[in-house]
This record gives C-alpha cells, structure tokens and sequence, in this order.
C-alpha cells in the first residue's frame, strides 16, 4: 500500500463466524448419508477398498469412506481385505551382508567383451599371422615376425579394453605401439614397412568407423591377395 | 547446437563399465536391494533369491556397456532381470513348491503386537501367495510386482515391457482374479484363522 493512501482506506475486517455455523459445519459428518455399496462394488473399488483397509486414521476419500462403512457391516469383505493388508504391506528385506559383498566381487572381475570385439580380436590376431607371413616371403628376419605380431597383439588388446570407451586414446596407444617398434628397427625395417605402416593405418581407420564387419572383409582381402 | 548432458546414471554406468570399482560398488548400493526383494518375490527360499540375485547383476554388469541413460536406471535394470525372474517363477511354479512364500519374507514382516496377530499375518500372506499360484502366471506376476512388491506402474511396465495402459488393464483383471479366488478360499476355510488355531 502505497504510504500516502494510508489512513484513508478502511482497515480489513475479519467476521468471525456466527457460533450456530461453526456447529451445523461440525455436525456435518452425522447427516451426510455415505452411498451403500455390496461386495461386489467393493471388489470393484479394490485400490480404494486397500487403502480403506490399511488406513488407520479417517477415510481421506469419498470412496474409502464408502467401502470403509461396507466392511464395518460386512464380515466376508472385511476378512478378505485383512488379507490382502497383510500381504500387501510392501516390506524391504535388507540385502545380506554377504551378498552385497559377492555383488561388488563381480566388478572386479573383468567384462567380457561384446561379440564383436571377441570376433575382432580374433580377426587381429589372424591378421597378425597374415602380416607377418607378408614379411617372412622375401626373407625377412624372425625379429620382424615378433615385432609385427606384438604390435598386432597389442592392437587387438587395446581394443578389446578401450572398446566402449571411443577411439581418441586407442588411436594414441596404437601409434605408440607403432613408433615403438619402428624406433626400435628403424634402421633395418625395408619397404615392408610401408605395408606394415598401412596394415596398421587400415586397423586403426576401421576401429574408428566401428565396424567390425569391414575390418574383418579387410583382413581378408589382404590375406586372398598375398595367398593368391 | 543443441548439446546433451549425460543423466547422472549414465556417468554413473560409464564409470562402472570401465572397472571403476567405487562406481560399481554405488551401483550395488543404489539397487542391490530393490533388486533382490524383487527376486525373493519369484524365488521360493532365501538362498534361491541370493543366486538369482547374482545371476542378474552379472547380466548387468555384462550389458553395462550398452546402457544409453534414455530410460532411468533402475527401470533398465529392471527390464534386464526379467527373463531371468520370470524364468525362475515358472520353474518354481512348475515344481509347486509347498512353501510358496519366502520364509525370508515371512521373518521380516513387521511383527504385529502380539503372537496371535503375528501368525495370522503369515497365514494370510501364505494363502495370497498360494492363491496366485492358483492364477494364469501373467495375471500373477503383475500383482507380484504391484501390490506385493510396492512398484510404480512405470516400473512395472517396463519390467514386463508392456504399455502402461496395458499394465493397468491387466492388473485389474488381475486383481478381480485375486479377489474372486480368495473370497472362494476364506469360504472353504471358514472360520477366522485365530479361531481355527484356538480349536486345533
């Protein structure tokens, strides 16, 4: 109210309310007649018949105050819904000890990877003979067969561990398999490196499309080409 | 551009997926419980309940990957553990086991004020059960899930994989089921329990 209005607009009033009121209000609960209703309304009137039922205090709905003057007459609706309460109270066992204890055992258990992965680590791992057969045919050193096997290993493990996780760190893990061993031989790997380099640049691409069934097609187109 | 930020189960998920051993221990924290009262409900003994238990979170843990953080959590695990559950109340079904109430159960209902009360609860509690035993399995198992073990529609949807307005229809047909059987059942027995056991 603004300041200057004051004293000009009347104060509000409250009227209290007439002492014969107050008691036709409170009397209210003795004259209204409650709706009768047979056992068959009340099988109707289950969720409403429950809470009746389970309610201790005064019905909180017209229906629950229906059924609940049904079953004070009615012996037969009254058993049956002292049973369904009893059953129905919704109880919570505490989860034992020892099984909480063996739930959280399997987190450490490592996931075993979807079927794609297993599929592809396969798929890895015969490509990892594939490339290395590659290197052995124009007389290259076993050195080479290890070093292109581990790398390949290596790859396929990455993957199966960084599967669900996305590609950003698998790409770095995998070129640092790769600068690794190139370090290493740097010096004596020959223009099968070129080959080893895309072999690796090809797994790495389709990990990053995530389609397993394209990898796989690659591997062995590579493995058709070198047999043939 | 609109961006998505990950719901705090999928992180939480992402995490344990990962090995993060903290993160699956909160996984076995948040639900470990829901799940297991869950599988006391369609195991008939405590132990059976602990080995379905388990069985479902080494399905979780398995499939953790494939969580997207599009349906909560728990609804998720929930659809997850339903082929096994199920599975596991047919067999139980088929068997007809005597006690077809978890005596885990049965030790921790809320025990009423006095003994006579108390065993009246169990007796009560046993006969539902026996009555849904009584009752065509898809009818049963939604008032399992509803009335006997407390959850939500939605859960319940999604545990069966049904619309919800398929889950309502289905419970109150259901429970017109329970309810007819029952009557016929407290009719047969007859008298109140507390009075046949004062007469035995």
């Amino acid at each position: 109210m603004k300041k200057e209005l004051e004293g000009f607009l009347p104060q509000r009033a409250t009227v209290p309310m007439p002492a014969g009121l107050a008691a036709r209000l409170r009397g209210i609960p003795e004259t209204v007649e409650i709706e009768t209703i047979d056992c068959g309304d009340v099988d109707r009137l289950y969720e409403s018949a429950l809470a009746a039922a389970h309610r201790t205090d005064e019905p909180q709905t017209q229906a629950e105050a229906t059924v609940q003057a049904h079953l004070n007459d009615c012996e037969r609706c009254r058993r049956l819904h002292q049973t369904l309460r009893s059953a129905f109270r919704v109880l919570q066992v505490p989860l034992p000890r020892a099984l909480g204890q063996r739930l959280r055992r399997l987190g450490a258990e490592r996931r075993r990877p979807p079927w794609w992965v297993r599929d592809s680590r396969i798929a890895v791992a015969a490509s990892a003979i594939l490339t290395a057969g590659l290197m052995l045919l124009p007389g290259n050193p076993a050195h080479w067969l290890h070093l292109s096997s581990d790398a390949l290993g290596r790859t396929a493990e990455v993957w199966t561990e960084r599967g669900s996780e996305g590609s950003a760190r698998v790409w770095e893990e995998v070129r640092d398999v790769v600068d690794t061993n190139y370090e290493r031989g740097r010096e004596r790997f020959s223009d099968h490196s070129q080959i080893y380099r895309e072999f690796l640049n090809d797994a790495v691409d389709l990990y990053q499309e995530n389609n397993p069934r394209r990898f796989m097609a690659r591997f062995k187109k590579e493995g058709d080409d070198h047999e043939g | 551009m609109a961006t998505t930020t990950p719901s705090p189960d999928l992180f939480l998920a992402r995490r344990a997926s990962r090995g993060d051993a903290r993160a699956w221990d909160e996984i076995v924290a948040l639900y470990g419980e829901k799940i297991f009262n869950l599988c006391l409900r369609f195991a008939s003994d405590a132990a059976e309940a602990e080995d379905l238990t388990q069985e479902v979170f080494v399905k979780l843990y398995r499939n953790l990957h494939q969580y997207r953080g599009d349906v909560p959590f728990v609804a998720w695990t929930l659809r997850l553990s339903r082929n096994l559950c199920i599975d596991h109340y047919r067999q139980q079904r088929l068997r007809r086991e005597s006690e077809t109430v978890s005596d885990e159960i049965l030790r921790h209902m809320p025990s009423a004020d006095d003994v006579v009360a108390a065993s009246e609860d169990r007796e009560r509690l046993r006969m539902v059960h026996e009555t849904l035993a009584e009752m065509p399995e898809e009818l049963a198992i939604v008032v399992l899930l509803r009335d006997l073990q407390g959850l939500s529609y939605d859960e319940v949807a999604e545990f069966l994989d049904l619309r919800l307005g398929t889950v309502k229809s289905r419970l109150n047909r259901a429970r017109q089921d329970l309810v007819t059987r029952l009557r016929a059942r407290l009719e047969a027995d007859g008298a109140p329990v507390h009075e046949r056991e004062a007469s035995a």
